[in-house]
């Protein structure tokens, strides 16, 4: 037996679940978010389910979320890891599910364990989150849901508002047509509706992600009550991580978040942002001395949801992103990180 | 776009990039042009098609533009390469891709080199964004004609002050090793830096340039390599596992080079000397006694010196003509003395010290090893200085006549009476003049392989050395170019290599009135390399014979340039 055995559960960080049991979630936390203008705490269950439909044929550029589900995770199994997770967030308000697939795609979800989440919210009158594919959105299954609690925000990834975007960076499998109609649906059934919006797949260059995501921001607010962007964390397993690893795929510059945020000031909508990775290499990140305060800003903004811009610290490297912002649409094939190509190996 | 290729040295040329009637000489740098940075005046562009100016060169935005796309771009950037999506058709360049990657991994940086070169030849070769100045002689090396301004920006936004052999992060410069105007006032800024830095750049590709003309980059290669070990890297896996690809490009005679590197050890034309020795070599049927003799720095080697006396005492043996001398030498390993003028047994300069490291005692080992296994010879003379131990080490029965110093008085003595001893008797006129023909011979074999041997089949030798000629029922086939150091045809003599289907270049039915151009051939047979004599005829009909100045590959695909330079014609 090694020296580092000592009997603990396999927890990693934030209290992950690494040993990948049927029985035990993925993860489970407590974050703040500002719900009709106060900050409260939130509950979140990342549960492991067998796994996004879309996985199975290729996936998304960036999501390596299908490392966390596991084939033949039932609905009984489901329902304990739900049991064991929730009570320790009994006094929230505020429930966020995820699964890495889609609350609403019965193969992963089966309706009895939804079901029994959905009174379970109801019970304690807590609103209820959870995240799908637009594919699952059926007026069928929003009555279903919405039946049987009534404080309901419904996820769908929009990611680009772009369907060559979709099609070719990310592999979407789902047009703008596609999320329309699902965000018609959800709000129909009396449903808030959240959307997803990448910033940064790959194959684009830093320039086009700023300006593909202001544009998808723009087109989510048409429908949504709630906008998280999110910045391409470098993922394990996905087309971007090889990217990356070849130094053809830079995650974006906190630069970017910060400048699409401050787009969004006029839009009368909840706009959010969490960073993942955010100040590491595998995240949105910048130069390593301002990623600091940036991101202290970016949280700040999200909490208190005032709709005024981010202050821009001063830092030399805007300048380095001013450059790469120029020069990567003349980059004559591929994309590179030219930020990593070319800084001072002491830095 | 027009891009016709000039000169050629190696997978490197020197050529000229037309684009809307402004000429740019390559290998060159195209200079992207933006808000922040501009472009120098002079000089050819890489704009966004929308804001390219004639003679620029458009590069289209990307298929996830939002803006539209608008002017006809030379470069289409498509969707970059996603999985997700089909290629897009291949514009006016060949284009490197995924140079970022590339840059971390030598080994597939160099088959994408292989790859580029197997399929698009011809086009211009264009190289983004890992163009620093350190790496424009190893990347024009690999064939690259354009590059971006992008790394001189990126590295100047990043305080990296760029030299030829490498960069300094430029707050830590003691002083400015460069006199160029940015230098001269002083770097006060991001945007002084980035002006030394194309200075530095453009200075670079204009030493490239005349290197690329005097067909001697390699040397300029294998001493800028040194700024990165990925340069190391990606050459030595060029030379190893790509040498198919440099030595059908590597001209058959070359510039005088001196091998001074780890590397220059597989320099594609000493690597084909030493496969066409295996390959192709046949000794002088009479000369069967074998004297090894050590190089001498003086070439060819029969003047200098040290080999006047060694051959004095093999002519005054009275066995000379039975004598087949061998120099064993580095990089090249043996050098047969019939060969001494064949490039590049005469144009090499090697660092010598006494000391034989093993990648050479191991490829002298291995080579004479296979002379005296492949060549039969009746007697075995070692007369050698330092490399007698490593060569007699692998010799069977060599009978040592140098004793480690083979200028000595009594070494040279030795060897004269050893070769009396071994060598078999006799001697006269005739057989000297016999033994002129069968050095042609190996020369002739040596140079055109198998068809060699039909272009000397029974004929002599008339003249003297080295302006040999080679004799048959009167006609003068063909003679030795004291200057090439091969065997130039005439017309008679064209036709026997001809009729072996060697070294031949396929035309419609014309008489080439001056040069032959690449427009004109119909086909060209593998063999031919830059420099070679070529036989050129139609149907079997020999209409001309020249020196070919492209790989076969080019004389076939090409629309434009010389293909062969021609020394007689048909009449």
């Amino acid at each position: 037996m090694g020296g580092r055995d000592s009997g603990e559960p396999a927890l990693g960080r934030r209290g992950r679940d690494k040993s990948k049991s049927t029985r035990t979630a993925v993860s489970a936390w407590r974050e703040r978010e500002n719900v009709d203008g106060a900050a409260i705490d939130v509950g979140v269950i990342v549960l492991r389910s067998s796994g996004c439909a879309h996985s199975r044929d290729g996936g998304c550029s960036m999501c390596g979320y299908n490392v966390e589900s596991r084939e033949g995770v039932a609905g009984h199994d489901l329902e304990e890891q739900f049991l064991k997770a929730a009570p320790p967030l009994e006094d929230v308000r505020f429930l966020k599910i995820y699964t890495s697939g889609s609350f609403l795609d019965e193969r992963e979800i089966p309706s009895c364990f939804r079901e029994k989440v959905l009174k379970w919210c109801a019970e304690r009158h807590a609103r209820l989150l959870v995240e799908t594919r637009a594919e699952f959105v059926s007026e069928e299954a929003m009555t279903a849901i919405a039946g049987i609690h009534d404080d309901l925000e419904v996820a769908i990834g929009l990611e680009s508002a772009n369907d060559k975007v979709l099609k070719y960076a990310i592999n979407k499998n789902m047009t703008v047509k596609d999320f329309d109609r699902a965000a018609a649906t959800v709000k129909k059934a009396g449903a808030a509706l959240r959307s997803y919006v990448l910033l940064k797949p790959p194959f684009l260059t830093e320039a086009e992600a700023l300006e593909d995501a202001i544009a998808t921001t723009k087109h989510a607010a048409l429908q949504s009550d709630t906008i998280s962007i999110n910045p391409v964390n470098v993922q394990r397993g996905t087309t971007v991580e090889s990217l990356w690893r070849n130094w053809a795929y830079r995650p974006p510059w906190l630069w970017s978040v910060v400048e699409v945020l401050n787009s969004c000031t006029s839009l009368e909508r909840k706009i959010v942002c969490e960073p993942t990775g955010g100040g590491k290499a595998r995240g949105a990140h910048n130069c390593g001395q301002c990623d600091g305060d940036i991101l202290q800003s970016i949280r700040e903004h999200t909490i208190s949801q005032n709709r005024t811009s981010i202050k821009i610290p001063e830092c030399g490297c805007r300048e380095i992103w001013e450059s790469v912002m120029e020069l990567e649409g003349l980059v004559a094939d591929g994309t590179v990180d030219l930020q990593r190509m070319f800084r001072n190996r002491g830095d | 776009m027009r891009f016709e290729i000039n000169a050629r040295d190696g997978l490197a040329r020197r050529g000229e990039l037309e684009l809307d009637g402004v000429v740019h000489g390559t290998p060159t740098i195209a200079f992207v042009d933006t808000w922040k940075h501009t472009a120098p005046k002079d000089g050819l562009k890489l704009r966004q098609s929308s804001l390219a100016k004639e003679g620029d060169i458009g590069i289209s935005p990307s298929g996830f533009s939002l803006s539209p796309h608008e002017g006809e771009p030379e470069i289409e950037v498509g969707y970059r390469g996603s999985p997700f999506a089909a290629d897009v058709s291949e514009g006016g360049f060949a284009i490197l891709d995924g140079v970022s990657g590339l840059s971390l991994d030598s080994r597939r940086f160099v088959d994408a080199i292989e790859a580029m070169k197997n399929r698009r030849l011809l086009k211009p070769a264009f190289c983004p964004v890992i163009g620093l100045p350190s790496r424009l002689a190893f990347l024009s090396y690999c064939g690259i004609d354009v590059f971006d301004s992008i790394p001189l920006i990126m590295a100047a936004e990043n305080g990296q002050y760029l030299n030829s052999d490498g960069a300094i992060p430029v707050d830590r410069i003691k002083e400015l090793p460069c006199e160029c105007a940015s230098c001269a006032e002083g770097i006060a800024d991001v945007k002084g830096l980035l002006k030394h830095n194309i200075s530095v750049a453009t200075n670079e590709l204009r030493l490239v340039r005349n290197h690329i003309a005097l067909g001697t980059l390699r040397e300029l290669v294998e001493s800028r390599i040194r700024a990165e070990t990925w340069q190391v890297q990606s050459l030595r896996v060029l030379d190893l596992e790509h040498s198919h690809l440099q030595e059908v490009h590597a001209p058959i005679k070359g510039a005088r080079f001196t091998a001074s590197s780890k590397e220059s050890l597989h320099r594609p034309d000493v690597a084909r000397w030493r496969r066409r020795l295996v390959d192709r070599y046949r000794r002088p049927d009479k000369a069967d006694t074998l004297v090894l003799l050590p190089c001498s720095a003086r070439k060819p080697y029969s003047i200098s010196p040290s080999h006047r006396r060694f051959r004095d005492a093999i002519f005054n043996s009275g066995r000379a003509h039975a004598v087949h001398e061998v120099i064993v030498t580095s990089p090249l390993g043996l050098v047969p003395r019939e060969l001494e003028l064949f490039y590049p047994a005469r144009d090499y300069d090697i660092p010598v010290t006494g000391h034989w490291d093993r990648d050479e005692q191991a490829m002298v080992q291995e080579l004479v090893r296979w002379l005296v296994e492949s060549q039969r010879y009746k007697a075995i003379i070692s007369h050698l200085g330092s490399e007698r131990d490593l060569v007699n080490e692998v010799v069977d029965d060599c009978i040592d006549t140098s004793d480690g110093d083979p200028n000595a008085r009594g070494s040279l003595s030795k060897l004269e009476d050893t070769v009396r001893e071994q060598a078999p008797n006799g001697g006269g006129g005739t057989r000297r003049r016999t033994r002129a023909a069968d050095d042609l011979s190996s020369i002739a074999r040596f140079q055109f392989g198998d068809a060699g041997d039909a272009l000397t089949a029974g004929a002599s030798a008339a003249g003297r050395w080295p302006a040999m000629k080679i004799v048959r029922d009167g006609i003068q086939l063909g003679a030795v170019s004291h200057q090439r150091g091969m065997i130039s045809m005439t017309l008679p003599g064209a036709a026997i290599v001809g009729s072996k289907d060697a070294y031949c270049v396929e035309i419609d039915d014309f008489l080439p009135k001056g040069n032959l151009f690449a427009i004109g051939v119909e086909d060209a047979t593998d063999d031919i390399r830059i420099g070679d004599d070529a036989v050129i005829r139609h149907a079997g009909d020999v209409r001309a014979v020249g020196v070919a100045r492209m790989t076969p590959v080019e004389m076939r695909a090409a629309d434009r340039g010389e293909a062969v330079h021609i020394r007689h014609r048909a009449r």
